[in-house]
């Protein structure tokens, strides 16, 4: 495993995020996912920050769309994750679950 | 919910993008207003912009520091950190710039937005450039913003320039929402028939007013202005054709007024109604001025072009009416320009006592970086002798005063609007347009460019010396741990500057205090203690029968002098300190004297034959007015002394006769010259005449009493409810409180400037102290050594209190001058009245003993120096 694969906490979060989102991954949607499934206020700043950066490391790629079929409608970069990403996100859950094993039910948040 | 979808507010979405990397700064953005208009949606506007700024602020930090690659960022970051490092180690530093510093932006940015709303902000009408203010001329009396009906009349007919001139009244008036509910006290706006359509003030709900509403006798109609709607009737739109009483007149309400005329006229009104009178009314005869005029131009004329034309049209109307038109001109000006004009002085004189009050704290703070910087000059060497270089070196400077200003603006920004707000609910006069005070992007960039212009003011001389300093000498200087001769020179320039602009300050603020105590030391020429005034307002069905209005006028006397705890009681036409007055011209019987613009002229007040018992106002010569001098007996008058001395010179004004309102009166009495308008002018010529002789329906009464106004009123409105159900009292209040109102404006100019004068003496002699003590502290070694060579403690004290006293003259000396420089434009402006040099010579006094007094302490410690735990310190 490359060390460039390692992802922070919240770089995570948005992986999982985008792979909820689907097709319809763009700011608004990651930030309202991580929001609703973490109860955590998160700041759309973090959430761009963060997609440049797993952008940079080849872990997510974006095409911008055709302006949205309203007024004034914008263009938006919907972000899918590259094999790379999907391989972060295994590699990263698969280690979490390694390290939970044999912790007690409380501890795993499981209870 | 309809309509446009609420706007992202600008300053958030400003800061977003100045803190996101151009790659990621579209979308925040994108992502920002598309989740804003969802929230606001959802939750409310409200909401939503909570929502925004939360977003915001939480945003700032990971955009930041994903900018990470970027250099100026890096350095900018890193010197941020070692400031907010420097800024935790010398706490009384950082505070004494926020409090100084923030107190003075805060105070700046809130007179920004008033002064932006009064003079700046357009008026809300539509092509509001068009609109003017029509004003009478008259050679004699001066300029009036008002005009006469019929000569009004001529100006729509004739001047071509003009697209239309409405006329209207605005007046203190009451309401009465439901019948036996307690009258409001409200602003009511009597509108000629073309004001709505010249302002382009359509009604929002309901209809305007009709060309039928405007015939003599037509049903009372009013509309309600939006502010008056929304505030007593939460904005329901039910309220069309309901009733209401206005005065004594049951009203039906037919519409209500777009927002915009909220600020028509300045002050802003409750209540239009239709401007009606009858035929022979005083308004409709030439003589007459009494109803403010405005007017607007025809699209593509200029002001120059409409004031040609109506000095024109009053030439002509000078020869065909020369008895009322003789001398009458007339003047157009810019409405805004008009609204604001009467403000204008004092608004600027806050403005200049605040922006001094604001150098004076850059001048403190200047020296407090100084100081603090030579505490850190070893620090810097060292830096600059390991590698920075010497621009390395100041942009740490210049970061950390820029980053302490910045925090010190953001905080006086956040509390300038309560400030703002403060003040113009304090305000004694009518403020145009201010009474939505915001800080709008505008008044923001105004906040921030003061606050970089403090910043540099403060931050120069700091940046000035440390380029000059060379590591070798820094550290040869540390090792000696005094200051060098130029340092010294700087902080004794920054006492001077300090004492010079706060002394500037002091003096206006002892000039205005001076002027507010001559005022309200002038004595009225009548006692108003123990007098309780109020309002009547009789039915219309009763005014119409003029012996039925007299017997109801005096049977509200009599019950009010029937009250527990009252005196004496009495009605008039108008009351002193109120507005309302008949100013007249007349003639002497037996003189060549002609009525009109250059005949004599004098003040008229109808008043029932108590009045002079109830005011206290005494009669030098003659008789007063009694009981039976009612419609039946001969016309009498008596006269004030000024009436009597300007018109009768050497005789005696008793016994002779004048020519006025269609008769002819005898002078019965001379009674003491009593102010009526206010305690500045000087009394006029003025004329008491009976009540029943020149019956109107327009009723004060005055009772002489030590009970509450309040207690009052509602005890003789039971008593007038017994009488006739339609009579409504209002506007109680004591005689004292309308005389102390008139020098409101006084009060509150004196008040402002002297505090933020004394703010100002305070900082400067805290500078003073703070110099002083440091040269002390600096010169031990110096000190302990003159001590040692046997210099006694006095010589000593005396050195450093000459030390201080030479830098309070270096700046009394230009602030003496600018202080007689600025007294003799507050002069000029009418602002003042008290002795100049006087005020300039006690405020000169107070600086030196105020100085000795700071510099006494310092001095006292020197003399007791330890001359060898001085020189073991080393």
């Amino acid at each position: 495993m490359a060390k460039g694969d390692f992802v922070g906490e919240f770089e995570l979060y948005v992986l999982i995020a985008i792979a909820h989102a689907g097709d319809e991954a763009y700011g608004v949607t990651i930030r309202q996912e991580i929001e609703r499934r973490t109860g955590r206020v998160v700041a759309i700043g973090a959430v761009h920050a963060t997609l440049a950066r797993l952008d940079e490391k080849g872990l997510v790629r974006y095409r911008v769309s055709d302006p949205q079929p309203v007024p004034g409608g914008k263009r938006r970069k919907f972000f899918r994750l590259t094999a790379a990403g999907e391989r972060a996100v295994r590699h990263s859950a698969g280690m979490l679950a390694r390290m939970l094993d044999g912790l007690s039910p409380e501890l795993r948040g499981l209870r | 919910m309809s309509g446009p979808p609420p706007r992202l507010p600008r300053i958030a979405a400003a800061i977003l993008a100045l803190a996101a990397s151009r790659e990621t700064r579209a979308d925040v953005l994108s992502d920002l207003e598309d989740e804003y208009h969802q929230v606001a949606r959802e939750r409310g506007t409200a909401a939503a912009r909570r929502w925004c700024w939360t977003q915001v602020a939480l945003s700032l930090a990971p955009l930041v520091r994903s900018r990470k690659g970027d250099r100026v960022i890096t350095t900018v970051a890193s010197d941020l950190r070692y400031a907010a490092r420097l800024a935790r180690r010398a706490p009384l530093v950082t505070l004494s710039v926020i409090v100084a510093i923030g107190g003075g932006i805060a105070a700046a940015t809130a007179i920004v937005s008033v002064m932006e709303g009064v003079f700046l902000r357009p008026l809300p009408f539509s092509r509001p450039g068009e609109l003017l203010q029509l004003s009478t001329v008259i050679e004699r009396f001066g300029r009036a913003p008002e005009m006469n009906y019929l000569d009004a009349g001529d100006l729509r007919a004739q001047a071509s320039s003009l697209a239309g001139v409405a006329q209207y009244d605005a007046g203190p008036g009451t309401a009465r929402l439901d019948p036996g509910a307690p009258a409001l006290s409200i602003t009511v706006v009597s509108a000629g028939r073309d004001l709505a359509g010249l302002l382009d003030l359509p009604a929002t709900t309901g209809r305007s007013f009709a060309a039928s509403d405007f015939a003599n006798g037509a049903a009372p109609v009013a509309l309600l202005t939006d502010r008056f709607w929304r505030r007593r009737f939460g904005g329901d739109a039910g309220v069309i054709g309901r009733s209401i009483d206005i005065g004594s007149d049951r009203t039906q309400i037919v519409g209500v007024l777009p927002p915009a005329a909220n600020h028509f006229p300045a002050g802003g009104s409750d209540v239009w109604i239709p401007l009606t009178f009858s035929a022979d009314s005083f308004l409709n005869q030439r003589g007459s001025i009494a109803l403010a005029a405005i007017g607007r131009l025809r699209t593509g004329q200029s002001r120059d072009t409409a004031q040609a034309e109506v000095s024109t049209i009053a030439d002509r109307l000078a020869k065909t009416y020369p008895d009322t038109n003789r001398s009458r001109r007339f003047a157009v000006d810019e409405l805004q320009g008009a609204m604001a004009g009467p403000v204008r002085p004092m608004v600027m004189l806050i403005a200049g006592a605040i922006a001094l009050l604001l150098a004076v704290a850059c001048a403190n703070i200047a020296n407090l970086l100084l100081a603090h910087a030579q505490a850190r000059a070893p620090e810097l060497a060292l830096r600059g002798a390991i590698g920075a270089s010497r621009g390395r070196l100041l942009r740490q400077l210049w970061t950390e005063t820029l980053a302490l200003f910045a925090v010190a603006g953001t905080a006086g920004v956040v509390c300038s609007l309560p400030l703002a707000r403060a003040l113009v609910a304090r305000y004694p006069e009518a403020l145009p347009l201010a009474a939505d005070v915001q800080l709008d992007l505008r008044v923001l960039a105004i906040a921030a460019l003061v606050t970089l212009v403090a910043a540099l003011t403060a931050g120069l001389p700091l940046a000035r010396r440390a380029s000059g300093w060379s590591a070798s000498a820094a550290l040869a200087a540390s090792a000696r741990a005094t200051a060098g001769r130029g340092d010294r020179r700087m902080s004794g320039l920054f006492v001077a500057a300090q004492v010079a602009l706060s002394m500037v300050l002091l003096f206006g603020g002892l000039v205005l205090a001076r002027t507010f105590l001559n005022i309200a030391a002038v004595s009225p020429g009548f006692d108003p203690h123990d007098v309780v005034t109020l309002r009547a307002s009789i039915p219309s069905s009763s005014l119409a029968d003029e012996r039925r209005m007299l017997a109801m006028q005096d049977t509200l006397r009599d019950a009010g002098a029937a009250l527990p705890g009252v005196e004496s009681a009495a009605h008039a036409m108008f009351i002193p300190f109120t507005p309302g007055s008949w100013g007249d011209g007349f003639r002497r019987v037996g003189t060549a004297d002609r009525i009109g613009p250059d005949g004599p002229f004098g003040h008229f007040y109808m008043v029932s034959p108590e009045y002079f018992t109830v005011m206290r106002l005494p009669l030098l010569r003659g008789r007063p007015l009694a009981a039976t001098d009612d419609e039946r007996a001969s016309k009498v008058l008596v006269v004030s002394e000024t009436f009597a001395r300007k018109l009768y010179s050497n005789a005696d004004a008793v016994g002779q006769r004048i020519e006025w309102n269609d008769g002819v009166w005898q002078i019965v009495g001379v009674a003491a010259d009593a102010r009526h308008g206010s305690l500045w002018d000087a009394p006029d010529a003025d004329v008491y005449v009976p009540r029943r002789q020149v019956p109107r329906g327009n009723t004060w009464l005055l009772l002489r009493t030590p009970r509450p106004a309040a207690a009052v009123l509602a005890d003789l409105q039971r008593k007038a409810g017994a009488l006739d159900p339609g009579i409504i009292l209002s506007d109680a209040m004591p005689m004292a409180d309308r005389l102390s109102d008139s020098a409101a404006a006084e009060r509150f100019r004196a008040l402002v400037t002297s505090g933020l004068a004394l703010l100002a003496l305070a900082l400067a002699l805290v500078g003073l102290h703070g110099v002083v003590a440091y040269a002390v502290v600096r010169r031990t070694r110096e000190i302990g050594i003159r001590l040692a060579l046997g210099e006694r403690p006095a010589a000593v004290r005396r050195t450093v209190i000459v030390d201080a006293l030479r830098a309070i003259v270096t700046g009394l000396l230009p602030g003496v001058a600018a202080a007689w420089w600025i007294g003799r434009w507050l002069d000029t402006t009418g602002l003042v009245r008290a002795d100049l040099n006087l005020s300039l010579a006690a405020v000169a006094m107070t600086f030196l003993l105020a100085g000795l007094l700071a510099a006494a302490g310092p001095a006292w410690r020197a003399s007791r120096v330890d001359p060898i735990a001085a020189l073991r310190a080393e």
